[in-house]
C-alpha cells in the first residue's frame, strides 16, 4: 500500500550531496544494487521488520578515529538516536552499544531525548560480551559500523585501516544470525555491517571504491557481514530516518518521522559534545560535509512523502 | 560540476509527493527514466549546457508557460509561473539573457508577479532594450490561427536564441490539448503555444520542455511512455479523444515530479556550470514566489485555492528542495582532500 511513498524516500535519501575530494558518484549505484537485492523498497522492508509486538532492539553504532574524530563521528549516532526513540515509540526496549569514545556524547544525546534506551560500551575482543549482546536482542541493528573485508581488516572510505580503533562486531551478528534473529544494516559506503549482503555486486560496479589496491591486504574496504535486511543512504543518519519515516506509513502515525528542527538543533548539540563532522574531521554543524541545513530539508521531504500518503484520499474535482 | 551533481539533481526534482486520489501516483520514476533512456545524460545538465552554448549576453529567450483553465484555475495553476520566473532570472542573471515570458492573458498576471518577486522588473519594451534586470511579459492568443501570427511575430520582434517551456500543454496526435485527468480542451481555448517549438525546430533554435505528466510541450519524446503509463495516456475521459500523451517535442525534454522543480534544476545545473550559485535562486526569494504568485491569481493545481501550494506540496518542501539544491551546487564548487 505505501510502496510508491516508500520507494520515493528510499530515493530523496539517497541523493547524492557531496563534495570533489571525498568518495562520491557512487551513491546511485549502491542503491540500485541493494534495491535490486530486495523486496522492495528498502526502507519499507526494514520498517516491516521493526513494526512487530514489543521486544528488544540492539543498536550498534559509532566511529571514532584518534586525533581526527576522536569522539567519533555524527553519522551513526544521530541515526540510532533517532531510531531508538521512533522504536521506543512503538514498544520496543532499545539498548545502544558503542565504543568508550562515542558512549559519553550518546549517552548525554539519550538523555537529552528524554529516551530509555541504555548505552553499553563494547569491548576489544571481547567476545563474550558480543555473543550476550546477540542473545539480549530480538532484532539487531547496525547504523554506520564498520565491518571487517575478506581478510579480516576493517577500512575507512579512505582504505586506510581501522583495525585497532574499535571492537570489531561482526562475530555479534554472526552469533544474533546463528539464533535466527533478523537483523538491519544501515550504510552510506559499502565498508559497513549490513552491506556484506551486498558485496559481491559492490565489488562488481564500484572496483574503485573498494579499492582493494590500496588497501595494505588487498582485500578492499567492502564489508562481509550480512543483515537480514539492508538499507543505504546518502548518509547512515539519513537512511535511519527513512526507516523512521516508513515505519510512519506502516503506522499511519507521522509523528514517527524525525523533524527538520530536531535534525538541526542535533547538528549543534553534537558540535557541543564533540562530535565530528566524518567529512573533514571538523567539530562542525554538518555530517559526512553535507550542511545541517541540507540535513534537514531532506528529513522534511521525507516528513512530506509521508504526511502526503497519509492524506485521506480525495479526487480532484476537475 | 561533473555529472555527479546534475544526477543528483535530476533525482532530487524527480521526488515523488502526491497523496491519493487525486493526480495519478508513482508515475513520475517511470516516465523520468524514460526521458533519462532517450536522452541518456541528466536531463538538467542538458537543459543547462544547451542554454549556455546557445545563449548570451543580450540574446533574448522566449520563457513559454500558463496551465490550467476555467473554471476552477481562471488564473492558472502555481506550477509553471514559478519555473518560468527562475529560468527567466537563471538566464538573466547568469547568461545575461533577456527573458521574454509568455502565457495565456488570463494566467499572465501570477507570472509577472513571479518574475518580480524573483527580482526580474516586468518593464515595457522601450524600457527592457535598455537595462538589464527586466523581463518582457506579453500575452499569447489563443487559437491555432492567432496562435500562429504569433510564433510569426514573436520570432520577427525578438528572434530568440532558446526558448524554455515549462508546464505548457501540448496537443496530442488528433490536435487535442488535455488535463492530466484527461479531460480534454479544444485549440481555441488555450494558446497554442507548440507553434513556437515546430518554428524554432524548423530556424534550428534550442528548446527546452519541461513537464511532470506527459501531456507539456516536450513530453512527445516520450509519447509511448506517456501513452503506457498515464492512466489517461490513451484513452481520454471522453474515450474519443486520443489521451493526454501530446506529440510535441523539443531538444531537450526535462521531466521531474513537479514542472517547477524541473525548472529550478536546471536553474541549478545552469549555476553549477557557470561556478555561480546566485544563478540560482534563494529561499528568501523563493518564498517571496510562490506568496506574490498565489496573490496575483495563481491557485494550487490539486486544490484550485488561492494556497501557497504547489501540485499540493507546500511551502515548506519548496523551501527545502531550494536548500537541497543550492547545497548540492555549493559542494560541487569545491573540493577537499580528507586526509584519514
Amino acid at each position: 500500500m505505501h510502496e510508491i511513498a516508500a520507494d520515493n524516500i528510499d530515493r530523496v535519501l539517497t541523493v547524492e550531496i557531496r563534495r570533489p575530494g571525498v568518495t562520491r558518484g557512487f551513491k546511485s549505484v549502491l542503491y540500485d544494487v541493494a534495491r535490486a537485492a530486495a523486496d522492495g523498497p528498502l526502507v519499507l522492508g526494514a520498517a516491516g521488520m521493526l513494526n512487530g509486538p514489543p521486544g528488544r532492539v540492539g543498536i550498534v553504532t559509532g566511529a571514532a578515529v584518534p586525533v581526527h574524530m576522536p569522539l567519533g563521528e555524527n553519522d551513526g549516532p544521530f541515526g540510532a538516536l533517532v531510531l531508538a526513540g521512533a522504536l521506543e515509540r512503538i514498544g520496543h526496549t532499545v539498548t545502544i552499544y558503542t565504543d568508550p569514545e562515542v558512549a559519553g556524547p550518546m549517552r548525554v544525546l539519550i538523555h537529552r531525548a528524554g529516551q530509555a534506551a541504555a548505552t553499553i560500551e563494547l569491548a576489544r575482543g571481547d567476545a563474550r560480551q558480543q555473543e550476550d549482546a546477540a542473545a539480549a536482542s530480538d532484532i539487531l541493528v547496525a547504523i554506520e559500523r564498520l565491518g571487517c573485508n575478506p581478510n579480516g581488516h576493517m577500512y575507512g572510505m579512505t582504505a586506510n585501516s581501522r583495525d585497532g580503533l574499535r571492537a570489531k562486531v561482526g562475530g555479534m551478528f554472526a552469533a544474533h544470525a546463528a539464533l535466527g534473529r533478523p537483523s538491519l544494516g544501515i550504510g552510506d559506503g559499502g565498508n559497513e555491517i549490513g552491506l556484506g549482503s551486498l558485496r559481491a555486486e559492490l565489488v562488481r560496479w564500484l572496483p574503485h571504491i573498494n579499492q582493494a589496491d590500496k588497501t595494505p591486504c588487498g582485500g578492499g574496504v567492502f564489508a562481509t557481514t550480512p543483515t537480514t535486511r539492508t538499507v543505504v543512504g546518502s548518509t547512515s543518519n539519513l537512511a535511519a530516518y527513512g526507516v523512521c519515516a516508513a515505519l510512519a506509513l506502516l503506522r499511519d502515525d507521522a509523528a514517527l518521522c524525525h523533524t527538520p528542527e530536531e535534525e538541526l538543533a542535533l547538528h549543534h548539540v553534537g558540535v557541543g559534545l564533540g562530535l565530528a563532522d566524518g567529512g573533514g574531521g571538523g567539530i562542525i554543524a554538518a555530517t559526512d560535509g553535507i550542511p545541517a541545513e541540507a540535513n534537514a530539508a531532506t528529513v522534511l521531504l521525507m516528513r512530506a512523502i509521508v504526511q502526503c500518503a497519509l492524506l485521506p484520499e480525495r479526487a480532484r474535482a476537475f | 560540476m561533473d555529472a555527479t551533481t546534475c544526477d543528483s539533481i535530476d533525482r532530487l526534482v524527480a521526488i515523488e509527493m502526491r497523496p491519493g486520489g487525486g493526480i495519478p501516483r508513482g508515475v513520475i520514476q517511470p516516465l523520468y527514466a524514460a526521458a533519462r533512456a532517450v536522452q541518456k545524460q541528466p536531463l538538467t545538465f542538458l537543459a543547462a549546457d544547451g542554454l549556455r552554448r546557445h545563449v548570451g549576453k543580450g540574446d533574448r529567450v522566449l520563457v513559454v508557460t500558463g496551465a490550467g483553465t476555467p473554471p476552477w484555475l481562471p488564473n492558472g495553476e502555481t506550477d509553471g509561473p514559478l519555473g518560468a520566473a527562475a529560468i527567466a532570472r537563471a538566464l538573466e542573471v547568469g547568461l545575461g539573457a533577456k527573458p521574454v515570458l509568455l502565457a495565456e492573458q488570463r494566467n499572465l498576471a501570477p507570472v509577472i508577479a513571479a518574475a518580480q518577486a524573483a527580482g526580474l522588473a516586468v518593464v515595457d519594451a522601450e524600457l527592457f532594450t535598455q537595462r538589464t534586470g527586466c523581463a518582457l511579459a506579453l500575452p499569447l492568443p489563443l487559437g491555432g490561427p492567432a496562435g500562429q501570427e504569433a510564433a510569426e511575430a514573436l520570432f520577427r520582434e525578438h528572434d530568440p536564441k532558446a526558448i524554455v517551456f515549462v508546464e505548457k500543454a501540448g496537443p496530442n496526435a488528433k490536435g487535442l490539448f488535455h488535463s492530466l485527468l484527461g479531460t480534454s480542451r479544444t485549440p481555441d481555448t488555450m494558446a497554442n503555444a507548440h507553434l513556437l517549438a515546430e518554428r524554432a525546430k524548423a530556424q534550428g533554435v534550442f528548446t527546452v520542455g519541461i513537464g511532470d505528466g506527459g501531456n507539456e510541450i516536450g513530453c512527445g519524446l516520450i509519447l509511448d511512455a506517456v501513452r503506457e503509463i498515464q492512466p489517461f495516456g490513451r484513452v481520454s475521459k471522453n474515450p474519443e479523444d486520443g489521451g493526454i500523451a501530446t506529440v510535441t517535442t523539443t531538444d531537450v525534454l526535462v521531466f521531474a515530479a513537479v514542472s517547477n522543480w524541473g525548472a529550478y534544476g536546471i536553474a541549478a545545473a545552469l549555476a553549477g556550470l557557470l561556478g555561480r550559485l546566485d544563478v540560482l535562486h534563494d529561499t528568501d526569494t523563493k518564498r517571496r514566489m510562490l506568496e506574490r504568485c498565489v496573490e496575483a491569481g495563481a491557485m494550487d493545481g490539486v486544490e484550485a485555492r488561492l494556497v501557497p501550494l504547489v501540485d499540493g506540496t507546500s511551502l515548506g518542501v519548496q523551501l527545502g528542495l531550494i536548500t537541497m539544491l543550492r547545497e548540492i551546487v555549493s559542494l560541487s564548487l569545491r573540493t577537499i582532500e580528507r586526509g584519514f
